[in-house]
């Protein structure tokens, strides 16, 4: 209580607290999150690779709402008692997420079968309906306006992990299956007998390799996994932008965003001058 | 079962004594790598006639003073990548076998857009830094017209500047240069379709040239990424392919960024809407007409072309006011075309020998 009355003796302490508490809770999220995209990809390539995606979950509950992390967050007012709530739904949503990617790879289909890229679906939807209403629980107070960006860039950073995730997925795939059919290939010519240079087997791989990529490229899924990404590194790089705008505002440097309005008036300036410059050119002559 | 026991024994002689090999070249490549290696691109002389913010005019001398073409030519060049892979390497150079044929070349050299060009639009490019450029050489070389050599989205420019201002354009030359975007044979155009390039421009104001990079390298991982190093590695004993590599690598790499809303406009309406070819794209509020397009054009192309393919740029000779218009389809790729020996000794000849034919006289009412 105490703590907080000087904080409000000195708001930029306060501002200084706040920004060090969020950038905690931020970065040990972030760590968390980092480990939970890798595990995604890893158990999107294989189904017996799940289990690394649920030791990452649970790195991702235990490092974001580590005792560390909540009491980090407890100095900020009027949080805790959201974010205490908000863990307890993230788990129980967390929990039927597991179920359902447990019912998912269980399911009897292989490691190449669609159900893989799957996950990348159901943590969006785990997302969208577990994640993102806490997210989006209207902020209060003096630091509203920056904490709303923190969760925004939170919620975006989400979307784009999810992305990267799928995008690398795909784009791991046609190596995946080059190197199975270079294997397959292989044990045939020992069956053969029939004994290949070096530089034959590699061009053949890289042969195959190119081919599974034309046809990975020119399909739909492809093209979705390419616009989301592209999307979603937009949305974060936006959202991550708008809160280095704020932490800028206190050191004695323009932001992109003041910088954007001088070019964009010099632009028009120039425009004009260099209309009316030729302008004047033109009449030069018969005056 | 390891994986392992299922490679022939064969194979793996053969992978140590490749292993072996590869010693040796790593051994030999120390003298060609620590050792002087000339690669320097863009060599020809030239001088800096006219600039304009961050755009530059190049001028380069005719090596042939006696058997000169009287109009100047101008180059002009797309916005991604350098102009300099005109002229990457010395006897194979576009730029030193146009001065060899006596053309007085000028090339625009559009030089890396910062932030503040992020706002700067097709218009901008074409009515704006195009046209003074244009009037520049005209008035120094005292014509009404000269002739222009558009290349990729240069030559889009080209074909939009032309149709625009056709009383300043004797002869027109396209190459690789898409203007019909309605086609699913290159992969851009497929990508393109998906893409809201609106949030790229909004993050990043103008498009980084690595993105630009990254998208390209994903055009064929395979070969780009890994068959290429591959081939390095097989030849880094050898001085001239790695000299000639490594220039190759820094004009691919030597990537401007891109001014976000002229590639916002060119996504949206060349790409998207495909407006161009229609005659219905606006620049400013004109209308890109291309029956504007009369006077005599030339219009190159690559078969091989995974960038700008067959389909997205032979559509334009049947659209255009023009009754002396032919089509060229060359046994290359996009960049090939420029730089392999073999092409060079097709497309220099045949540019030189149709603006000679129009050089000063009449143009030939011919369509091919």
């Amino acid at each position: 209580m105490n703590d907080n009355r000087q904080a409000w003796n000195d708001p930029f302490s306060a501002w200084a607290d706040l920004t060090r508490s969020v950038s905690d809770f931020w970065q040990s999220s972030a760590k968390a999150w980092q480990e939970t995209a890798t595990a995604f990809t890893k158990a999107a390539m294989a189904r017996e690779q799940n289990e690394t995606a649920a030791a990452a979950w649970k790195n991702l509950f235990t490092g974001a709402f580590s005792p560390e992390a909540m009491q980090s967050l407890g100095s900020s007012p009027s949080f805790s008692e959201v974010a205490v709530e908000g863990a307890r739904s993230l788990i129980d949503g967390f929990l039927r997420f597991q179920e359902r990617i447990k019912a998912s790879s269980g399911n009897g289909q292989g490691a190449d079968s669609g159900c893989h890229q799957d996950i990348f679906r159901m943590w969006m939807e785990f997302h969208e309906k577990e994640i993102r209403p806490l997210l989006n629980v209207p902020q209060v107070g003096l630091t509203r306006f920056h904490q709303e960006k923190m969760n925004q860039l939170l919620d975006r950073f989400n979307l784009y992990q999810a992305a990267v995730g799928e995008f690398h997925y795909l784009l791991c795939r046609p190596m995946e299956t080059s190197l199975k059919e270079m294997r397959d290939k292989l044990d045939q010519s020992r069956e053969d007998d029939s004994s290949k240079d070096l530089k034959q087997y590699y061009g053949l791989w890289i042969k195959t390799l190119e081919g599974h990529y034309m046809e990975l490229f020119q399909s739909p899924e492809w093209n979705k996994a390419l616009a989301r990404l592209v999307d979603e590194a937009s949305g974060f790089r936006v959202s991550r932008n708008e809160i280095m705008a704020d932490l800028m505002q206190f050191l004695p440097v323009p932001t992109n965003k003041e910088m954007d309005e001088v070019y964009k008036e010099l632009y028009t300036l120039k425009k004009m001058v260099k209309g009316l410059m030729k302008k004047a050119a033109q009449q030069e002559p018969n005056a | 079962m390891s994986s392992q026991a299922s490679y022939p024994e064969s194979l793996l002689k053969v992978f140590v004594e490749g292993l072996e090999k590869s010693r040796e070249r790593i051994f030999k490549s120390r003298d060609v790598l620590l050792g002087p290696l000339d690669t320097e691109i863009a060599t020809t002389p030239c001088e800096i006639v006219y600039q304009e913010d961050r755009v530059k005019l190049k001028y380069y001398k005719p090596a042939n003073p006696e058997n000169r073409i009287t109009t100047p030519l101008l180059v002009i060049y797309a916005l991604i990548n350098r102009e300099t892979m005109l002229d990457l390497q010395p006897g194979r150079s576009v730029v030193q076998n146009l001065l060899k044929e006596g053309i007085d070349l000028y090339m625009v050299d559009w030089g890396y857009p910062t932030r503040k060009d992020r706002f700067l639009t097709i218009d901008d490019h074409v009515n704006g830094y195009m046209d003074n450029v244009v009037d520049f050489v005209r008035k120094r070389h005292n014509v009404d017209k000269i002739n222009i050599m558009g290349i990729c989205m240069g030559g889009t420019f080209s074909v939009m500047y032309s149709a625009l201002h056709p009383e300043k354009v004797k002869n027109l030359i396209t190459t690789v240069t898409p203007s019909n975007f309605e086609t699913s044979k290159g992969l851009l155009h497929i990508w393109t379709r998906d893409l809201n390039l609106d949030h790229v421009v909004d993050a990043f104001g103008n498009v980084p040239g690595d993105l630009l990079n990254i998208g390209f390298l994903l055009l064929n991982p395979a070969r780009l990424v890994i068959d290429k190093y591959m081939n390095y590695f097989e030849h880094i004993d050898n001085k001239e392919f790695i000299e000639n590599f490594i220039r190759m690598e820094k004009w691919i790499f030597d990537s401007p960024d891109v001014p976000g809303e002229t590639i916002r406009q060119f996504i949206d309406d060349c790409y998207k809407k495909n407006l161009l070819i229609q005659s219905k794209m606006e620049l400013d509020g004109q209308v890109v007409d291309l029956k504007n397009l009369t006077m005599p054009l030339l219009n190159i192309y690559g078969k091989y072309d995974h960038l700008v393919p067959p389909e997205a740029c032979d559509a334009l000779t049947s659209k255009v006011g023009s009754l002396d218009a032919q089509d060229i389809c060359l046994d290359t790729g996009h960049i090939g075309i420029f730089v392999s020996s073999k092409s060079q000794k097709e497309l220099i000849p045949k540019v030189i020998s149709w603006l000679r034919e129009r050089d000063g006289g009449k143009a030939k009412r011919t369509k091919h």
